[in-house]
């Protein structure tokens, strides 16, 4: 499944060839000569709006298409953080620039490889910038690094959408743009605007819009991969997974992963309200298995490891599958559940089965506890000094594997 | 052979040169899950400069540090490949289409030198903002927008937003 990890070499010589394709088609759209982009904000010219949005909705349809129909892994894909203070500030500033100076970086590059002269004093104005910003920096450091920080969002998330909604709305409002651009042109018109389009180019965008409008359609109505359909896709390779016991990890070794101050955890309880208010490991966050099939697991940082249970196996199982089909996530389950954690910290049976051995339960809460108290129990989060020695030495075997999180790396100058 | 004195060549259809660009972004996303940019590579170039001549500069600077202070080499990175490529698609696509030309664009009522200084301090407004916004038109607005960024959209329309507040009195510099 696409993307590809490209390192090294190869990595460098395909963006070299992107990097070539990219330079060559902003030339071709006469983003090299600053008066044909400043003649956006004099609204006699468009060709800025028309070219990038339409270039946003090309990749956005065939991104988004691709990932519906399962070839592309959107979570694989890099989309820059959002930092909304440090975007509003930057941009606006860029704006300002775009006007007095004529390129954007992009652009300017194009210009000076093809010698105009403003084009190369502009990107020297940009180094000179950013030699600024870099002086300014211990100033400026906690907002650009914290200035409202929402992490890898997209608009879908925020709107709770699936992807096919907003995919056909931006759609349909870069249409709009383009029809306003068009009569903005007229409007404004000075000499160097373009000619009204000619019937071979109306019939193109005629073409283009009923093509554009079709993928968008079929986008939405097949959905992006649900937890559903991923777990259907990856059925075969969880299935072993969950056979041959490598996700199920002994309450030793959980307790051992609370008291690690080296790596970020995530515990998901997956049980009902009543059984999380009388008891459940502290720490631990009450999630509903409707909820991790929804967009949630999506807040879970890379580099953590997630650890799900129920007061047996069966809940927590289904509930891990849920979390495990996304890529990048490091997740397993509590072997024996609350049962077995119970068992040994609380009833102290230190000949507890180990975590090779499933629990045979049927998922509800054998413990009578006396009083619903949460985490408050000190067998919630037992200090394992403060344990009978035989429950402190308590054997395990290790399940849970460290992974370097793969990262896709910024385009821009993060 | 093309050459710069022959009749430039019309640009493409803006429609079609979107398109274009499009399936270059998204052909970027698709075989390597990274989108497009420009101004990381410049400021690695800054960066490896500044490093040569000041590294405790580099090391303690935030910004600095960040794009490659310590044992991190700053050119070591695929946006400097990016940055070549677009340099010489420019070119190549500048010359046959007959475009080369040393000449400085500019305003019918601005001169050769009003225009450079403008240049450069519009240049380095842009570098300033893609700094602070991490990503410039390439990496924010057109890749981020393309994968529908929250942070990216925003950044886009106040790019607009900023273009549009002052081109009116700025107007003599174009029209």
């Amino acid at each position: 499944m696409f993307p590809f990890e490209l390192t090294g070499m190869t990595n460098y010589l395909f963006t070299l060839f992107i990097g070539f394709l990219f330079g060559f088609v902003l030339e071709r759209a006469g983003f090299g000569y600053a008066r044909n982009l400043a003649a956006q904000f004099y609204l006699y010219d468009m060709r800025v709006l028309k070219v990038m949005f339409t270039a946003i909705i090309t990749a956005m349809l065939l991104v988004f298409a691709c990932s519906a129909i399962g070839i592309l892994d959107f979570d694989s894909v890099w989309v820059s953080p959002t930092y909304i203070g440090p975007a509003i500030i930057g941009g606006f500033v860029l704006g300002l620039g775009f006007i007095l100076g004529g390129y954007c970086p992009g652009t300017s590059i194009v210009s000076a490889s093809t010698f105009r002269i403003d084009g190369m004093f502009f990107v020297l104005g940009v180094a000179l910038g950013m030699f600024g910003f870099a002086l300014m920096s211990p100033a400026l450091y906690d907002f650009w690094y914290s200035g409202g920080f929402f992490g890898r969002i997209t608009l879908p998330d925020i709107l709770g959408v699936d992807a096919g909604v907003v995919v056909l709305a931006v759609f349909v409002m870069a249409i709009c743009a383009f029809a306003f651009a068009e009569l903005s042109e007229r409007l404004f018109q000075r000499e160097e605007s373009p000619a009204p389009p000619t019937p071979r180019v109306r019939m193109f965008r005629r073409g283009a819009i009923g093509v554009g409008l079709l993928i968008a359609v079929g986008t939405l109505a097949i959905g992006q991969p649900s937890a559903d359909r991923l777990m259907a896709q990856h059925q075969a390779e969880l299935k072993t997974r969950i056979a041959n016991r490598e996700i199920f990890i002994d309450p030793a070794e959980l307790l051992g992963l609370m008291y690690n101050k080296q790596v970020e955890r995530i515990l998901l309880d997956v049980r009902n309200e009543s059984d999380y208010t009388r008891f459940h490991i502290r720490d631990a966050r009450h999630v509903t298995l409707d909820q991790l099939k929804q967009n949630w697991v999506k807040e879970i940082p890379v580099e953590a490891i997630v650890v799900v249970m129920s007061n047996d196996e069966a809940l927590a199982t289904e509930a891990w599958k849920c979390v495990a089909v996304r890529e990048n996530i490091n997740a397993y389950v509590l072997a024996g559940g609350i049962n077995r954690w119970l068992d040994i910290y609380e009833n102290k049976q230190a000949d507890a089965p180990h975590s090779d051995q499933p629990a045979t339960g049927n998922d509800t809460l054998r413990h009578p506890l006396s009083e619903a108290l949460g985490s408050r129990f000190a067998f919630a989060r037992p200090e394992p000094r403060k344990l009978p020695k035989d429950l402190a030495d308590r054997k395990f075997a290790a399940k849970i594997k460290l992974k370097t999180a793969v990262r896709k790396e910024g385009g821009g100058c993060g | 052979m093309s050459n710069s004195s022959r009749t430039p060549a019309p640009y493409w259809n803006p429609y079609a040169a979107g398109i274009a660009l499009g399936l270059v972004l998204f052909l970027s996303i698709l075989i390597s899950g990274n989108g497009l940019g420009a101004s990381g590579g410049v400021a690695r170039i800054l960066t490896g400069a500044t490093k040569i001549v000041a590294t405790p500069f580099v090391d303690k600077n935030p910004y600095l540090g960040h794009l490659g202070g310590g044992a991190a080499n700053p050119l070591a990175h695929r946006m400097l490949w990016m940055l070549m490529g677009v340099a010489l698609g420019g070119f190549v696509s500048g010359w046959l289409g007959g475009r080369l030309k040393l000449e400085t664009v500019r305003g019918p009522h601005v001169g050769i030198r009003t225009r450079w200084i403008m240049a450069v301090l519009g240049g380095a407004l842009m570098g300033w903002g893609a700094a602070m916004a991490r990503g410039c038109t390439s990496g924010q607005a057109l890749s981020g927008g393309a994968v529908l960024g929250v942070g990216s959209w925003a950044f886009m329309m106040m790019v607009f937003a900023g273009g549009y507040l002052i081109a009116y009195p700025f107007r003599r510099l174009w029209l």
